[in-house]
């Protein structure tokens, strides 16, 4: 090698490292780019949180979440019909530490839009934002119900529709229910979370009748028409294997509980007394989006840009999961609010790096419900964005359903259960 | 240090900016439709593709082996429970611009 050679390389060495001195001190060291607060450590709000990080470590994140553990809702049903462990559907937040997401336990009472800040109940302190993602699941609509408004009818009467301590007490009411006794859900008009949820609790709480209390009786009153998902094979299964047990009454619209008596009525179907009572109330946006004024849509429901997740009346304040008017094909479902997460996710970074935000999301939805201890259904879908509509429609020719029961999808359901816990948390 | 030695340590120095520098300019210049569009399969093949499930793990396998098993869900050639629904979805540019973005991640 000539020395003019060498010196060349060794110039070009050298100005190839200052070049590039700035880039990894930029990427170690760098001033914030800006802070980004989440509400909500759910399927959606940890996914968000997670991946802002992911995608640009130079962005502070804070998630800001009552509870210490995440309990996955989705198999939860699982647990109420015996086949299954809550500590299994248990994780901690400590995996977001390592994505350099500081997690905080407390709940947020307020949001100042203005000044961009949020303020804590707990640490009576306030965080400031650039940019806000709002992700607090659902309320239940109490008030809707007569009957069923103050804390101590609520204890009696468990909704078991936010996994933790109902899911046991209602395994529990179950367990302990006598011989040949009533056990009666009802379910609420759609849009509720989960579509597919109740009629799978109907499932598994009829075969845990089956083996252990076979005289006993499971009613099922639907405020809705009819089956909201996966009916065939629901209404498959019910005839099937659960006849005599299961008895599905449709159009039956709540109108008073009397969790002393154990008593439902009905519109059309009158007086219904019960041993247990399973009430999954109608449901809203969570509290702290309404009163942050982020409800749109039927008094119940946040409108969001589908491109950004970014509210329609709040600039600067992002909503996922739950709390959103969903598109039409699109469920209210931990897996949906995991894919809201990451559109969010990639919006927020691509805005807060001055780059362009992607103008074609593309997500899905694998939803699995277990019809007894070994067996499963599936639905899916494909959404994809509308540009002429601005809205996520679902593609034609994508998704569909299981063609029946089968234990082959139990083993899904479960690596499902893991790896989506391991997306948004690990 | 000998001449030698010098002029090695600054090849590698070199190799290893042109590396740094390659690096990072995919990551400005391409693929972020792609790595958008894949984080939606995480869900179920997990982060990054890397399952700790019965789901298949994507991180690190060839693209154009992933490019040709989804043709095959596609086309009903393939045993599938869910795939053959989901891929339906998408056009191939978008499954081939998945299946490269997985082939490029770390299995661990």
């Amino acid at each position: 090698m000539s020395w003019h050679r060498r010196k060349f390389l060794q110039t070009l060495a050298a100005s190839s490292a200052s070049a590039i001195l700035p880039a990894i001190s930029g990427t170690a060291f760098a001033a914030s780019m800006g802070k980004v607060v989440v509400i909500g450590g759910g399927f959606g709000g940890a996914t968000a949180a997670k991946y802002i990080r992911m995608w640009n470590p130079n962005i502070e994140v804070t998630l800001v979440e009552p509870n210490t553990t995440f309990v996955s809702c989705p198999i939860s049903n699982r647990v109420i019909g015996g086949t299954f462990s809550i500590a299994d559907l248990t994780r901690k937040y400590t995996g977001l530490a390592a994505h350099g997401v500081k997690v905080v336990h407390d709940t947020v009472t307020d949001i100042d839009a203005e000044k961009r800040e949020v303020r804590l109940a707990k640490g009576k302190g306030k965080l400031s934002y650039d940019r806000l993602i709002v992700a607090p699941g659902v309320d239940f609509m109490y008030e809707t119900i007569p009957g069923l408004t103050t804390p101590d009818a609520q204890k009696k009467v468990l909704h078991g529709w936010k996994a933790g301590a109902q899911t046991l007490e209602l395994r529990q009411q179950l367990q302990s229910m006598k011989q040949g006794g009533v056990f009666a859900m009802h379910i609420p008009k759609a849009p509720y979370r989960c579509p597919p949820g109740p009629y799978e609790r109907a499932s598994l709480v009829a075969n845990y009748l089956k083996n252990h209390n076979p005289q006993a009786k499971l009613m099922v009153f639907d405020a809705n028409p009819e089956v909201q998902s996966k009916k065939g094979l629901f209404t498959g299964v019910w005839a099937e294997r659960y006849k005599g047990i299961l008895e599905y009454v449709p159009n039956a619209d709540l109108k008073e509980v009397n969790a002393a008596t154990k008593e439902f009525k009905l519109d059309l179907q009158g007086a219904q007394k019960a041993d247990v009572l399973n009430v999954i109330p109608p449901m809203r946006a969570g509290a702290i989006a309404q009163k942050a004024k982020l409800v749109t849509v039927n008094d119940r429901w946040c409108g969001v840009d589908f491109l950004t997740y970014e509210s329609t009346v709040a600039k600067n304040i992002h909503v996922i999961g739950d709390s959103i008017s969903a598109a039409p094909g699109m469920p209210k479902s931990g897996h949906m609010a995991n894919q809201h997460g990451k559109v969010c996710a990639a919006a927020v970074v691509a805005l807060m790096s001055g780059d362009k935000v992607n103008d074609q999301p593309i997500i899905a939805n694998t939803c699995y419900s277990f019809v007894n201890e070994a067996e499963v259904v599936h639905v899916a879908s494909v959404h994809k964005y509308d540009a002429a509509k601005k809205t996520m429609a679902t593609v034609t020719g994508s998704g569909g359903l299981s063609p029946a029961p089968n234990t082959t999808e139990a083993y899904m359901a479960m690596g499902w259960a893991y790896n989506i816990m391991n997306d948004m948390l690990a | 240090m000998s001449h030698m030695h010098r002029i090695r340590l600054v090849r590698l120095t070199l190799a290893a900016s042109i590396a740094v520098i390659s690096c990072s300019a995919f990551a400005q210049s391409g693929d972020v439709k792609a790595r958008n569009w894949a984080s939606s399969c995480n869900a179920c093949h997990g982060p990054n593709g890397n399952s700790e499930g019965v789901m298949p793990v994507l991180a690190g396998r060839n693209k154009g082996d992933l490019a040709k098993a989804m043709e095959e869900f596609r086309d009903g050639k393939r045993k599938a429970t869910v795939m053959h629904q989901i891929v339906k979805g998408y056009t191939p540019e978008e499954l081939a611009a998945i299946a490269d973005f997985y082939s490029r991640q770390v299995q661990k």
